[in-house]
């Protein structure tokens, strides 16, 4: 999904959800590239578990496609957000099915396609050690370090995925990272990251 | 993306979670199998097909009842004339006389010189 056509490329995401109403379907494949593995991280990592993150960002997708019927260009809300935030809500609900989550039981459904078997199981291995320490995490949370450091959006967009303040989300990040630092203090040498 | 101190070492495990995420190419699939889904959906319905144009006759034939109907109602009326011209004193007696008297005593079948002689009255 690399690579958007020149006609697409400088479109903002709103606009091509517009053209995605219309019927472009460049649109939904250029909206695709942009948000789906947005969406699927997201889900992975606060899921942990790769099969299910694919269900949810399929579905957040679906919902996507969806409301772009009704979406406004000037002043609505950036599809980006939206998408988070309706990943953010599937994954809690997958969450309270769950129960109290338990670590991640497949680490290699994490897998990325690192290529060299050594390079691909360390990986996994960092990737479920990640995961397994975010499990631990209270799920509002693990959303907000989960969009913060390897999402990368800013802390008031995160506000306004977890409908909570600024401040809050500062309050859920330092938290869970202190959480996560102390999950993970034993694992950084045997996972490569000695220092 | 965020840049923050990494005092707690954590950045290196967020580091490898980034792009992890990219997805596979049968669920890329099935997301655009969705998008062409829903965007068949809310196409417009095709319309339906106009009947097709023929005339006066045609949306005729249709008000009575399409082409069968009017063939009988054809096949009436010239059955009608038929009996009209071959049996005329039949028709009339079925009417039990009413046609002689309605006509004015010339009954089903008028001499066509009658007509002209009206014409040439006035």
């Amino acid at each position: 999904m690399s690579g958007e056509p020149p006609a697409y490329a400088a479109l903002p995401d709103g606009a091509l959800m517009v053209l995605f109403a219309n019927g472009d379907p460049g649109a939904a494949r250029v909206l695709t590239g942009r948000l789906l593995p947005r969406a699927l991280s997201h889900a992975a990592r606060v899921l942990g578990d790769r099969a299910e993150a694919e269900d949810v960002a399929q579905e957040a997708m679906m919902r996507l496609w969806r409301a772009a019927g009704d979406w406004r260009q000037d002043g609505g809300a950036q599809p980006a957000t939206w998408l988070y935030r309706v990943v953010a809500n599937l994954c809690t609900d997958r969450l309270r099915r769950r129960g109290r989550m338990d670590p991640l039981d497949d680490p290699d459904a994490a897998a990325d396609g690192t290529p060299g078997v050594e390079a691909r199981m360390l990986q996994a291995d960092r990737l479920a050690a990640l995961d397994a320490a975010l499990a631990t995490l209270p799920d509002r949370q693990r959303q907000a370090v989960v969009l913060r450091h390897i999402e990368g959006l800013s802390n008031p967009e995160i506000a306004a995925i977890l409908d909570v303040g600024v401040e809050a989300v500062e309050s859920l990040t330092a938290r869970g990272k202190r959480a996560l630092a102390a999950a993970l203090a034993g694992r950084k040498e045997a996972l490569g990251y000695g220092d | 993306m965020a840049t923050e101190r990494d005092d707690d070492g954590l950045e290196s495990f967020f580091a490898a979670a980034r792009g992890a995420g990219r997805p596979s190419d049968d669920l890329v699939a099935r997301v655009l199998a969705d998008a062409a889904a829903v965007q068949g959906a809310g196409r417009a319905p095709a319309p339906a097909p106009l009947p097709r144009s023929g005339g006066w006759f045609s949306g005729l034939a249709g008000a009575l009842g399409g082409w069968p109907a009017v063939s009988g109602v054809t096949l009436a009326g010239v059955a009608g004339l038929v009996l009209g011209f071959t049996a005329p004193d039949l028709v009339d007696s079925w009417s039990g006389g009413q046609i002689w008297s309605l006509s004015g005593g010339v009954g089903t079948m008028p001499e066509i010189g009658a007509l002209w002689e009206e014409a040439g009255d006035v």
